[in-house]
């Protein structure tokens, strides 16, 4: 018998920058039954600004921005998705991008990492954030009328990251979110020794994978399920309207095209991978929750296929979707490492 | 269609200060988003221009321990304003953002997002806070001297218009490097507008030359004229026009049908602002040292205070004072009006000229005195109330205003139009630093 043990996600890029799509496709999409939609960076408006958007019109889905850890500021990154878990509601993710390129490090004025560095640096970054996101203890704001304190400052606590190139004093600028600590999903080549480690307090929960075809992604998949959750990552063409998939993706400019893997098929085909995913990266032992994370080929041809022909398939697989993304993917309460030491 | 020149509101929800009542049954939440909704709709159905955050980037402290005493946790400006984007439709959007630890490409990316996002309703209100403590969180630390901390914001201010303007910048400055090349196409209204909120004669000649909005702290009417002459006679020497830069300093409204009335809600106000504890921690930044064995219902300490400066809360606005003459001319103020600690504070806090306290008919008409002598565009309202807080203002006064032609029947459309800016091409140019301004002889 299957579990549920899957969450599915859908990429909103192809809404473009119309924040009005944007809201309608997070709403389809709600409807839909996806567990959270996401939104990457590339050349299209802010992507936290559009999950904030999209937050402001929708209940319960959850809100996935990709945001560099490695050429942006740790301070107000943390402050940001703390302020979209706030908005939200408890539904906010972080879908963590480490894009070592001379472009994005030459508009902040740096150079690009040794490779080999790339882990550790996350890792600092995702330290920074943790750390922040526990700086205020639940309950710091008081009001107390008898002692005139609206902050307990006993329970706001200085996060003293020193990482190997930057440091962060503390405490956050914005209250605990409402999820204590945000899901973040990291690609899983982060997890090194040392670097970022995978479902520990100060790590990441999610590793996400990518390879070169869907057979391949499929058994690294079940390599790393073993250690924790995994995301799916995924360019879906279907065919759809008597139309192959397959011409769509050929038409396309080269210059469009990702290094994510491609899924190219039916509707049909891409339940049954899914069902292999997860079969392959089922785990009876624990409560593991694993994300198919599907960036739709073409939003408006892909989309429609994906809700109206896949999702309905994969009812039996799907965890079902909670008030807050961290509990959509069972991660354990997120207990506040200051209060513990207190 | 009136001639008459006009006012114009925007509410600036400050999210960490001590002027919010938070002691009160009234009082909402300072940080849930059904907060900032309420507010920003409610600035909407009274045609407000703008909704405004600010920001501080360390959370205050007090004699070298986390304040306490004030509102605190502000969320994100950028986040929350993309959020109330979705729930509004006209009023604009103004974030307060760092110039020190925050890096131009970035920011002009995220600034052009929001102006996409709410359709041509964001503005900037340039900051430039740099001092080492607030650096401590962030890659580059604290690095900036105070002395250049307006030619760093200028060339930061450039460099993210020169973004804005479309095409490749290749930024080779005394304080950044910058290889960027926006992707966002302008909005409607072509950049999101710039405000500035510096004091400093540095201050006034930056706003003069890169901004098109001063939000100040000058109210009264005879130091706003001052002022606006000032600022007129800079943005000439910028090679712009007298009034080119529009003027809306903050203001508190406290307001009621009847005068008495008005003056009673003023008492419970500041009642609420400054309860013992804030009146102590306000001495406390002078006396260099805690006050609390002091008597707030009693004189004023009647010891010396153990620092020659003031050991200011550190993130909020004062400058250092010389102490000891303070302390010595605030005894004898306080002895002569015959004021305890509690009352002394209060009174200091008064900043009669800063609020405007009468009935809704007095207020409007004072306010029409401004209008008639053109000596702002309009006020920033900090509301002492969240999210209820300009209520009464939206639902009495800003009729009152209409009545009188002051104040906008509608909007106008984008944020721009809604201040009556334009866009001046060549002013454009100078501020990108890209044409040099020519001086005319006089
Ligand atoms: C009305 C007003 C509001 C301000 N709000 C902020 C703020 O939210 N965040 C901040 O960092 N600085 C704020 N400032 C500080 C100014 O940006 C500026 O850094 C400070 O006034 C010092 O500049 P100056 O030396 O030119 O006066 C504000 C100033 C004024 C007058």
């Amino acid at each position: 018998m299957s579990q549920q043990t899957l969450l599915l996600a859908l990429n909103l890029d192809g809404a473009g920058s119309d924040p009005h799509q944007t809201a309608d496709e997070a709403l389809r999409a709600e409807s839909a039954g996806f567990h959270a939609v996401s939104f990457t960076s590339d050349g299209l408006l802010d992507p936290v600004q559009r999950a904030s958007y999209a937050a402001a019109q929708t209940r319960n889905i959850g809100l996935l921005p990709v945001i560099d850890a490695l050429f942006t500021e740790p301070f107000h990154t943390a402050t940001q998705l703390a302020s979209l878990d706030i908005i939200s509601g408890g539904r906010a993710g972080w879908f963590l991008a480490a894009r070592n390129e001379e472009q994005l490090a030459a508009a902040v004025g740096r150079t690009p990492l040794q490779e080999d560095q790339l882990g550790i640096e996350a890792a600092d970054v995702v330290a920074v954030h943790r750390r922040l996101w526990d700086s205020w203890e639940a309950d710091a704001v008081i009001r107390d009328h008898a002692t005139g304190r609206y902050l307990d400052a006993r329970k706001l606590h200085y996060v003293e990251v020193a990482g190997q190139n930057f440091s962060v004093k503390g405490p956050a600028i914005t209250p605990r979110p409402p999820q204590g600590q945000l899901p973040i999903i990291a690609p899983a080549g982060l997890f090194t020794t040392p670097g970022l480690r995978h479902c520990r307090l100060d790590g990441a929960d999610v590793a996400a994978i990518n390879a070169a075809d869907p057979q391949t992604l499929l058994s690294k998949a079940e390599k790393f399920s073993a250690t924790g959750a995994v995301a799916i990552e995924l360019d879906v063409y279907l065919d759809a309207a008597g139309e192959p998939a397959q011409h769509r993706r050929d038409a396309q400019p080269q210059a469009q095209r990702t290094e994510r893997t491609e899924f190219i098929g039916s509707a049909q085909e891409l339940v049954d991978f899914i069902r292999a995913v997860a079969n392959a990266t089922e785990n009876p032992a624990d409560q593991r929750r694993h994300l198919i994370h599907l960036y739709p080929g073409d939003l408006q041809i892909d989309g429609p296929e994906l809700v109206n022909e896949v999702l309905p398939q994969l009812k039996d697989l799907l965890a079902p979707v909670q008030d807050s993304l961290r509990e959509s993917f069972a991660l354990p309460v997120a207990h506040n490492r200051f209060k513990e030491a207190a | 269609m009136s001639t008459q020149h006009q006012l114009r509101f925007g509410v600036f929800f400050q999210g960490v200060n001590s002027s919010t009542i938070w002691r009160s049954e009234a009082s909402g939440s300072q940080t849930d988003f059904s907060s900032f909704r309420r507010l920003a709709q409610t600035a909407e159905r009274g045609l407000f221009s703008a909704f405004f955050l600010g920001e501080g980037l360390r959370l205050r402290e007090h004699l070298g321990r986390i304040h306490e005493l004030d509102v605190a946790g502000r969320p994100d400006a950028q986040t929350m304003l993309a959020a109330l984007a979705a729930v509004t439709s006209n009023i604009g959007l103004v974030a307060t953002q760092n110039t020190t630890y925050n890096d131009p490409a970035d920011l002009a990316r995220r600034l052009a997002s929001l102006d996409l996002i709410s359709q041509g309703r964001a503005a900037w209100n340039v900051v430039t806070t740099h001092n080492a403590w607030t650096g401590e969180n962030f890659r580059r630390g604290g690095y900036l001297e105070h002395s250049q901390r307006y030619t760093h914001a200028e060339e930061f201010v450039q460099t993210v218009r020169r973004i804005w303007a479309g095409g490749p910048v290749h930024h080779r400055g005394e304080h950044y490097t910058v290889d960027y090349t926006g992707t966002l196409p302008a909005s409607t209204q072509q950049r999101p507008v710039l405000f500035q909120a510096g004091d400093s004669a540095e201050g006034r000649d930056f706003a003069a030359r890169q901004t098109d909005v001063i939000f100040s702290a000058h109210v009264g009417l005879q130091d706003a004229l001052d002022f606006r002459q000032d600022i007129n006679q800079r943005s000439v020497n910028a090679g712009r026009s007298p009034y080119a830069v529009k003027i809306m300093p903050s203001a508190e409204f406290i307001i009621d049908q009847t005068p008495e009335a008005a003056a009673e809600k003023h008492r419970w106000v500041r009642e609420q602002q400054i309860g013992p504890q804030q009146a102590l921690a306000y001495l406390e930044q002078f006396w260099g040292t805690r006050l609390e064995d002091v008597d707030p219902y009693g004189p004023l300490p009647d010891f010396d205070p153990v620092v020659q400066r003031s050991s200011v809360t550190r993130g909020s606005g004062f400058q250092g004072a010389k102490t000891l003459e303070l302390a010595a001319s605030w005894r004898a103020e306080a002895r002569a009006k015959g004021q305890n600690i509690i009352q002394f504070v209060r009174g200091r806090s008064h900043r009669p000229e800063h609020t405007f306290t009468g009935s809704y008919d007095q207020v409007a008409e004072r306010l029409a005195d401004y209008a008639r002598q053109r000596a702002v565009d309009g006020f920033n309202i900090s509301p002492w109330l969240i999210p209820t807080g300009i209520d009464d203002i939206v639902n009495h006064l800003v009729p009152r205003l209409q009545e009188r032609g002051i104040y906008p029947q509608s909007y106008a459309g984008t944020l721009r139009e809604n201040l009556g800016l334009t866009i001046d091409h060549d002013h454009e140019l100078h501020a990108q630093g890209l044409l040099p301004v020519e001086q005319e002889a006089s």
